[in-house]
């Protein structure tokens, strides 16, 4: 298993260390490896300087071997002299002189030709007895003779240096390590404060306390900006909770209406002795009540689909003026009732792309709704056109339903759509309707990109009005299977 | 004609079980899908009301055994589920029809009949209904009350029509806006719409007369009949 802490502050501590060593003990190479090579140029620039010395010192004695003056210009407190190993060659490679230090020791193996012949050659060599070594050789004439002179010098002092550079600050690493790690723990700790106490914060609000916001001190830097993000996530967190909670207890109150009724009816049933005609008449308003349940369950489970996203759209292309007859063939009969006429306008080539049930059910439920609270001979009109002014090329079918109605109240407008809403809650029983005609309508209209909405007319009533993307013509007339609709859907949590 | 219910819910079943005697079926109850299996190995049945929830296994589990242990009767589904998943994974698993709870029970004697009539002639379409004086000729359009002919719509002609197929039987709303209004959608407000229409046709048809046919049974629908003596 890896190994991996829990804290962001110990994995960012740990991680500053690794690096900050890293970048240490590549600097301590750095440093050693210049010095050292630093050490070896002044070396060489001595040894030079050791060479000519030397030249001048060396001659050859009577008896024609060759010597060096040993007396003349001899500092032995100086290291270049003191480590100074020499050799010379004569031309034909035989040794003439070999210094002290030296030894029988053999200085820098075979001679290569042209060594030392044009200028200083400076080399890492090695004695015969491998002894690594810094070597010059150099060709110089004495007595008219070419004699090739080779100095060395020892390299371990050299090397010695340079490992002793490297283990003081080798040793001063942990030290620096430690220092380093301290402060960094605290730096991270200090940065992520403010992120803990988010946190903290974040968890003391509940679900009941969605209200709540964080606190922000500076909104412009990192943790400003989580914060806000955080209270905007909240904020929708909170207006998603009180919508649940208004349709939760809108649901239970309307459900807990007919119920209410049917108890009551059954109760009051019992209590008394009736003649089979009355009980038929008591069961029969039961069912009543039971029907308006039914159809309250499968509005709430229509909605609590399309909520999930689980509803499929059966997508076809048809025209506007279509689905408005469709809708007017099913409603004509109750506006007649009331003696309202409906009058249909606009243009007939008008397609759409969508679920013709959904679509329809849509305007069914808007033209419904005008019919119900019209009053009786008024006139309901239906318009529909193109429109073509929301974004550029996108042209989209606009359906205005008008009625003489009583309008509705400009505060109220917003709210028609809501799920159980009504303007008059009077009226609701009477009307009949659950309260959730609109509200799918909104629905069945948002999810194909459209908007539903309401407005006052002047000297009229209201009028509802849908727009919805159109088709830019006929392209397959007749249901398809189910496809892909022509626009990006927006959420479909839209209702 | 005898029919196995397997439901779990005995006050449903029992109410279903009474529905169906009155109608002339003989209706056997099952609490589980296991006393199902035994019911169905000891008798024959005609037909098989299946509940899906229901304990231990699930109906569309009894069903598929059912299936492969080559019982060929119809099956009716019950059930409190209707998104379309659930619906195609019953007639998946071989139901030949579903009902969706809560259902009337016109609705659910109109699915038993039309399956046990299933594979036998259907009723030739350009039928002539009578009912008491009122009559009604599918093919000339022509409907007539005793001498006196009838102006009906379109509408009207049709809901006449299928009330006069289901003559004696109470058809619910949910019936006529299906197989009248071929409305598919379950949540389409048309009850009064329905209602409206109704109350026309009794304009038409019984008002003027002093013999009414056509009764509303509150509560659960309509049922063209003649008047009991």
């Amino acid at each position: 298993m890896r190994l991996r802490p829990h804290h962001v502050r110990t994995r960012l501590m740990l991680w500053y260390i690794a690096i900050f060593g890293a970048v240490l003990i590549l600097y301590v190479c750095a440093a050693s490896v210049l010095q050292f090579w630093q050490l070896t140029r002044q070396v060489y620039h001595g040894a030079i300087e050791d060479v000519e010395t030397a030249e001048g010192l060396l001659y050859f004695g009577q008896d024609g071997r060759l010597l060096m003056r040993e007396d003349y210009h001899n500092h032995p407190e100086s290291l270049l002299l003191i480590d100074r190993m020499m050799q010379v060659f004569a031309p034909d490679g035989s040794t003439l002189y070999r210094n002290d230090r030296l030894g029988n020791r053999y200085l820098g193996g075979q001679i290569f030709p042209g060594e030392g012949e044009s200028g200083y050659n400076e080399r890492m060599g090695r004695l015969s007895d491998g002894t690594r070594v810094l070597l010059i050789s150099h060709v110089h004439s004495i007595d008219g003779r070419p004699l090739l002179i080779r100095l060395a010098y020892d390299i371990a002092p050299l090397e010695q240096r340079a490992a002793q550079l490297v283990g003081l600050l080798l040793l001063a690493l942990p030290f620096a390590l430690g220092i380093g790690g301290f402060a960094g723990y605290n730096i991270t700790r200090r940065a992520l404060t403010p992120l803990e106490d988010l946190a903290r914060r974040t968890e003391q609000i509940t679900a009941n306390r969605l209200h709540d916001r964080l606190p922000i001190e500076n909104p412009d830097d990192e943790l400003g900006r989580i914060g806000r993000v955080l209270n905007e996530l909240l904020g929708r967190l909170e207006y998603s909770f009180d919508q649940l909670r208004r349709f939760t207890s809108d649901a239970s109150h309307e459900l807990r209406t007919p119920l209410a009724a049917l108890r009551s009816v059954g109760e009051t049933g019992l209590q008394k002795e009736c003649t089979p005609e009355e009980y038929r008449d008591i069961i029969g308003s039961m069912l009543e009540e039971v029907t308006r349940l039914t159809r309250m369950v499968e509005s709430l489970l229509t909605i609590a689909r399309a909520d999930s996203g689980e509803l499929k759209l059966a997508i076809s292309t048809f025209t506007v003026l279509d689905l408005v007859h469709e809708a007017i063939a099913l409603v004509d009969i109750l506006a007649e009732e009331k003696n309202q006429s409906l009058t249909v306008s606009g243009d007939p080539d008008i397609f759409i792309r969508g679920d013709r049930i959904f679509l329809r059910q849509a305007v069914l439920n808007v033209l419904h709704n005008a019919v119900k609270y019209s009053p009786t001979g008024s006139t309901i009109r239906i318009s529909v056109s193109r429109s073509k002014h929301f974004s550029v090329g996108e042209s989209r079918a606009i359906l205005e339903i008008v009625d003489e109605g009583p309008g509705i109240r400009e505060e109220d407008q917003p709210r028609v759509f809501d799920r159980f809403y009504r303007v008059d809650e009077g009226r609701s029983r009477e009307t009949g309707g659950s309260g959730l005609g609109l509200a799918i309508a909104k629905w069945a209209v948002e999810i194909h990109g459209g908007q539903i909405g309401v407005r006052n007319v002047p000297s009229e009533g209201c009028c509802f009005f849908m727009s919805i993307p159109a088709s830019p013509s006929e392209v397959k007339p007749g249901p398809v299977a189910n496809g892909e609709l022509p626009n990006p859907l927006p959420s479909v949590k839209a209702l | 004609m005898r029919i196995l219910l397997v439901e779990d819910e005995k006050k449903l079943a029992n109410a279903v079980s009474q529905g169906l005697n009155g109608n002339g079926y003989e209706v056997t109850i099952a609490g589980s899908g296991e006393e199902g299996f035994y019911l169905l190995h000891r008798q024959p049945f005609d037909l098989v009301l299946l509940d899906v929830m229901l304990p231990h296994r699930s109906g569309i589990e009894v069903l598929k055994d059912l299936r492969s242990g080559g019982f060929k009767m119809p099956v009716l589904i019950l059930t409190s589920r209707d998104s379309i998943e659930d619906r195609v994974l019953g007639l998946d698993a071989g139901a030949d029809d579903y009902l969706v709870k809560p259902f009337a029970s016109p609705e659910l004697l109109a699915r038993v009949r039309a399956l046990l009539r299933r594979g036998r002639v259907e009723r030739p379409k350009n039928a002539k209904f009578q009912v008491s004086d009122l009559e009604l000729d599918v093919a000339s359009r022509i409907a007539r009350r005793g001498s006196q002919l009838l102006d009906l719509t379109a509408r009207e002609f049709s809901l006449l029509e299928y009330l006069l197929s289901n003559e004696g039987r109470v058809v619910s709303r949910d019936m006529l806006a299906r197989d009248v209004w071929k409305e598919t959608s379950r949540h389409t407000p048309l009850d009064n719409v329905i209602d409206v229409q109704i109350a026309r046709l009794r304009k038409k048809i019984d008002d003027p007369f002093p013999e009414k046919l056509l009764h509303t049974v509150r509560g659960i629908g309509f049922v063209l009949r003649k008047e009991e003596e």
